[in-house]
């Protein structure tokens, strides 16, 4: 059993969750493909607010993901000086959405955290990981999308698949469970049925992102040529600039409107999508 | 097959809300549409978030309305229109008002009245 700590009071006890199986294995998967997102549990991660997570592996006897990688039983993740762990702090935090806090007002506090995990990014020298080798393709030429025949009938996760079903695909169809609420963990689950994964493949991976408007929508970015994100807003053309007309060469830090919620990176070739 | 339908262009994954109008709404919209002076600007190309409303008729005309413009296609032909008002962007977003959850009713609604024409 892995429970979370968010490390951001500094009077009262910070808050806690415990995360489920499948969270653990998700993040046990990052920790396997990046052994330096952890920390140890007195590393200097920040001053006042927001200093990362602290994470407790509890043997409940069973073996587990967390067992079974050697992991730690108490060790940190993230913080103000880790922007590298930036994806996975967001993944972490996302946790805690569906669990029970002892907090009157998570928001806010959550809130904190989140805008703080942003900013790390814009550490100097701070560059998202990608996968490769990549599957990459124009940051220019969108005519396969933006035809009268098919942008209409094709979404943003058409065009971070690169398979325009002219369907209007929607994460887990093809995999016959689609998602059931509008939140990381579903839409992220749903695609992981599709095929997407959480680490990178050895042979060939597009590297693709997704964000969430709260309880309303999902929207899916794909890294292209020249180090740019595109992306194909519902039945809007394909494009690569953000809603303030900035080339997109962050998405995390991109204009994504009411898309405020970063989930994460995921890798795929191939996928097959309905 | 009904007379039109209208639908909300807000969603990037999910499939955009639609609902059918009785032959009264959609007789009158399209005589407001066709009622309303030409203009010249475009449509904006918004992204993510608020994108409009669409309206589909049989026979193939169809209008995508956005704040005071409106894109308004008949018989192949597409002009561009101005509504100063804002009022048909008003009369589909409460014709929208039993197809959406309270929730993103206000969420729509906000963006809506955020945006700028």
């Amino acid at each position: 059993m892995v429970t979370v700590e968010l490390d951001i009071f500094s009077g009262r006890p910070n808050p806690k969750w415990t995360l489920s199986e499948r969270e653990v294995r998700q993040l046990a998967e990052r920790i396997r493909a990046d052994p330096s997102l952890l920390l140890p549990l007195d590393a200097e991660t920040g001053g006042l607010g927001y200093r990362g997570f602290i994470l407790n592996a509890e043997d409940t006897g069973s073996a587990d993901d967390w067992k079974r990688l050697g992991l730690p039983s108490q060790v940190r993740l993230g913080g103000r000086f880790q922007p590298g762990a930036a994806e996975s702090s967001s993944f972490l935090l996302h946790t805690a959405e569906s669990a029970r806090l002892d907090l009157k007002d998570p928001g806010p506090v959550l809130g904190v955290a989140e805008r703080t995990i942003v900013e790390t990014l814009s550490v100097p020298g701070f560059a998202p990981s990608y996968c490769t080798p990549a599957a990459l393709s124009s940051d220019t030429d969108f005519s396969f999308w933006n035809g009268a025949a098919y942008q209409r009938y094709n979404n943003c996760y058409n065009f971070a698949s690169n398979y325009r079903t002219n369907t209007f695909a929607q994460p887990g169809r093809a995999a016959g469970s689609m998602y059931t609420s509008i939140d990381c963990g579903s839409v992220g689950g749903a695609a992981e049925r599709d095929g997407w994964q959480l680490t990178c493949r050895d042979d060939i991976n597009y590297n693709v992102c997704l964000v969430i408007w709260p309880n309303f929508d999902y929207h899916w970015y794909r890294w292209c040529a020249n180090n740019h994100w595109c992306h194909k807003p519902g039945q809007t053309a394909a494009r690569n600039y953000d809603n303030s007309n900035n080339l997109i060469t962050n998405p995390e830090a991109a204009d994504r409107g009411g898309y405020t919620i970063f989930c994460g990176y995921y890798r795929g070739f191939g996928v097959v999508v309905s | 097959m009904t007379p039109a339908r209208a639908s909300l262009d807000l969603f990037s994954g999910r499939e955009a809300i639609s609902w059918a109008l009785s032959a009264e709404e959609s007789r009158a919209l399209r005589e407001a549409v066709q009622a309303l002076p030409r203009g010249s600007r475009p449509i904006p190309d918004v992204g993510l978030g608020y994108r409009g409303f669409e309206v589909a008729w049989e026979g193939g005309a169809h209008a995508r309305v956005y704040h005071d413009v409106i894109e308004y296609t008949e018989s192949g032909r597409t002009v561009l229109l101005e509504d100063s008002g804002r009022q048909l962007e008003q009369r589909l977003l409460t014709g929208a008002r039993p197809h959406l959850t309270p929730e993103l009713f206000t969420a729509v609604e906000a963006q809506l009245r955020s945006t700028t024409p």
